[in-house]
């Protein structure tokens, strides 16, 4: 509400008809061609929407995690007896990086997909727990691979409904 | 007493705040012209109303800003998150447009006031006294020095507050108060020198 000036009020009428002065003014010709023009050689800066960031990064993971599993095939049997393997080196960047992309996109789980993500989870751990027992195996890093994957995929499609 | 008046609705459009114009508002965000052409049209009188009483012109200045107000809110739709109804962000972003052309012709010497409006005051309107009177008052309010006339078009007929004004034109609030008081005088001694 306006505070009133005792030492400068107006008269009641010419309050009332300044209050009427607010009207809409249509302009002397049409100014949407002349906007059209400007804004044709000038695109608005756009922020990318904020559930793409998550599904990007999604994105990126499976593709890294499908190029690692290619790296690992290709180097397999030229791995030497250090400890850690290469395989189980690949095997936690794969995890760590899985669980940073998990924490991203951080959307609650619908029920109905809970017992395909916990599925998924058990099969991780399992795969996770065998790699240590055979520190070499190509084919759990991939099977390890394709279940990150799978796992991500769901997390996406619940970032995207 | 302008505590008497009744609080301005400050998103006048019927359409504002709908279904539509938000969806209107979130494919021209998109960057799809069609949609924000139909918000062109929606609000271009209100967005032109404003500006023109702000510079005291409805010649090719005011319709200018109205183009400038426009663009700007294109580029910035993008971060428009509808924490106020979409009319009432874009009269805000016009009624900044035009302050901001006000600043920059501060400096200038010859803009203390409209002469041409000023002398323009009383002359003989066919339409009716009525329109005569609204019409003299319009170029009064015209022919003031331009941050005189820009508080008094913010107070007294957008119905803004002291400390609003005050934000927006980059002045302390005893000076926007200053304004107002010359604006009202300098109103007052037009308006009766030609009645």
């Amino acid at each position: 509400m306006n505070t009133p000036d005792p030492t400068n009020e107006l008269p009641g009428t010419l309050r009332w008809q300044l209050r009427a002065l607010r009207q809409d003014a249509t302009p002397s010709h049409d100014l949407w061609p002349g906007i059209a023009t400007r804004l044709a050689v000038q695109q608005p800066v756009r922020r990318p929407q904020r559930w793409l960031r998550p599904v990007a990064l999604v994105a990126s993971l499976v593709l890294a995690i499908g190029t690692v599993g290619w790296f690992a095939r290709t180097n397999d049997g030229i791995t030497g007896s250090s400890n850690p393997t290469l395989v189980q080196r690949e095997a936690e960047g794969l995890t760590l990086q899985y669980q940073a992309a998990l924490q991203e996109v951080q959307a609650p789980t619908p029920a109905s997909l809970k017992p395909t993500v916990e599925a998924l989870e058990r099969d991780a751990a399992l795969i996770r727990a065998a790699l240590a027992r055979d520190p070499d195996s190509v084919r759990l890093l991939e099977q390890l691979r394709r279940t990150y994957a799978h796992r991500l995929a769901l997390a996406q499609r619940v970032v995207y409904t | 007493m302008l505590t008497a008046v009744m609080p301005i609705q400050t998103d006048s459009s019927p359409e504002a705040g709908t279904d539509d114009e938000r969806t209107l508002v979130g494919a021209a965000a998109r960057g799809e012209m069609a949609a924000f052409e139909a918000l062109y049209r929606r609000h271009a009188g209100r967005i032109h109303g404003v500006i023109a009483r702000l510079v005291g012109s409805h010649g090719s200045r005011a319709e200018d800003l109205t183009q400038d107000a426009f663009v700007r809110a294109w580029q910035a739709l993008p971060a428009f998150r509808f924490e106020s109804a979409f009319g009432t962000w874009l009269h805000r972003l016009a009624v900044n447009t035009a302050l901001m052309d006000l600043r920059s012709r501060k400096s200038r010497p010859q803009d203390d006031g409209d002469e041409d409006a000023f002398e323009a005051l009383g002359a003989p309107d066919s339409a009716g006294h009525g329109t005569a009177l609204s019409m003299d008052l319009e170029r009064a309010v015209a022919s003031l020095p331009p941050r005189a006339r820009a508080v008094l078009v913010l107070y007294d007929v957008e119905g803004w507050q002291h400390d609003e004004i005050a934000a927006e034109l980059g002045m302390a609030v005893g000076s926007s108060k200053a304004q107002l008081h010359r604006a009202r005088h300098l109103l007052r001694d037009r308006l009766e020198a030609h009645a």
